[in-house]
């Protein structure tokens, strides 16, 4: 959970009041498979908008060398918004890198 | 029409994880003050010290600073906190433990409080919206998370840069977003905000060799039984 609050803007940037929230479960599967879900809950306190996604998607950790290697993509819908103009579907993806 | 135009720029203020940018607009700095917290049932400090077997429910708390001199405007996106499974074992291996080994090493891959450095490549690409705006939109991030002990503290240090690129009145808009740096302070069992729970249940033979070893101390004649307790 994170809430942001600009405190310092220039003129010509819009002042920002955002709360974030963002439950994750994974699910481990054998040989470092696993399941996750991570969708960020988003409600934006100055332009009156929110939206709540839910994801399903999968990854993989692999050991290379030293470094631990860590893929994996996740659909995310929209199950919930107010206001328009927020996400419909995303896909979230990511290669990390454990040193 | 107005409307039209104004879609966009809307997009870029609301949507946090595209980093939007405003039409027509230069650089412009903006600086935010972002708190967090979070729990997880990992432990937070894996380098350097096994956790033991004990599961641990810790909190976490950061301060984070997001300035950016760029041509977005849009928030961005916001640090992630991730509760995930696991069991708290050290990730050496042992012997006969490998599935439980492989377990614990995607737990520690996948949970953001793990001390080790750690660089990450990641992608949110939006493929449609709610809504009359028929566009798409993507937003590449690298993050990083570095560990660090000041003062005897434990802190993980985590940073953002995203590269974005968002519908506009021209088509598309792309450039760097907001850089985002936090510190994270781990709220330690030393300041009473973290509490460890009994060791999870596990297949094992002890249960098994204590009551043969009961059943052997009943079995015993009784001055054997006697000497035993005694």
């Amino acid at each position: 959970m994170t809430y942001q609050h600009s405190f310092a803007d220039s003129f010509n940037r819009e002042p920002t009041s955002l709360l974030t929230v963002q439950p994750i479960v994974f699910y481990n599967l054998p040989q470092g498979f696993y399941l996750r879900s991570s969708g960020i809950w988003n409600f934006d306190f100055e332009n009156n908008l929110g939206y709540i996604p839910v994801g399903l998607g999968a990854g993989k950790v692999m050991q290379m060398g030293r470094v631990t290697v860590n893929a994996f993509i996740e659909p995310q819908y929209t199950v919930y918004k107010y206001g328009d103009q927020v996400p419909h579907w995303q896909v979230f993806a990511g290669l990390n890198f454990q040193f | 029409m107005s409307s039209a135009i104004r879609l966009p720029n809307e997009i870029t203020r609301t949507r946090a994880a595209a980093h939007g940018r405003r039409a027509g607009q230069d650089s412009a700095i903006r600086y935010s003050l972002a708190i967090t917290a979070g729990a997880s049932r990992l432990p937070p400090l894996a380098h350097g010290r096994p956790p033991g077997n004990d599961e641990t429910v810790c909190g976490v708390a950061g301060v984070g600073i997001r300035g950016a001199r760029t041509h977005f405007r849009g928030a961005p996106r916001p640090f992630p906190l991730r509760a995930g499974r696991g069991t708290g074992e050290p990730s050496r291996p042992r012997a006969g433990g490998r599935r439980r080994l492989q377990g614990n090493a995607t737990n520690e891959a996948n949970n953001p409080l793990t001390a080790k450095i750690t660089v990450n490549l990641q992608d949110y690409y939006t493929p449609s919206f709610y809504g009359p705006l028929n566009s798409d939109a993507n937003s590449l991030l690298l993050r990083g998370l570095i560990p660090m002990n000041v003062g005897g503290l434990p802190q993980l240090l985590r940073f953002t840069l995203p590269y974005s690129v968002n519908p506009s009145p021209e088509g598309y808009a792309d450039g760097l977003g907001d850089f985002t740096v936090f510190d994270l302070f781990m709220l330690t069992s030393r300041l009473g905000l973290c509490s460890s729970r009994r060791p999870r249940p596990t297949a094992s033979p002890a249960p098994d060799a204590g009551r043969l070893a009961r059943r052997a101390r009943e079995s015993r004649p009784c001055h054997e039984a006697s000497s035993a307790a005694s």
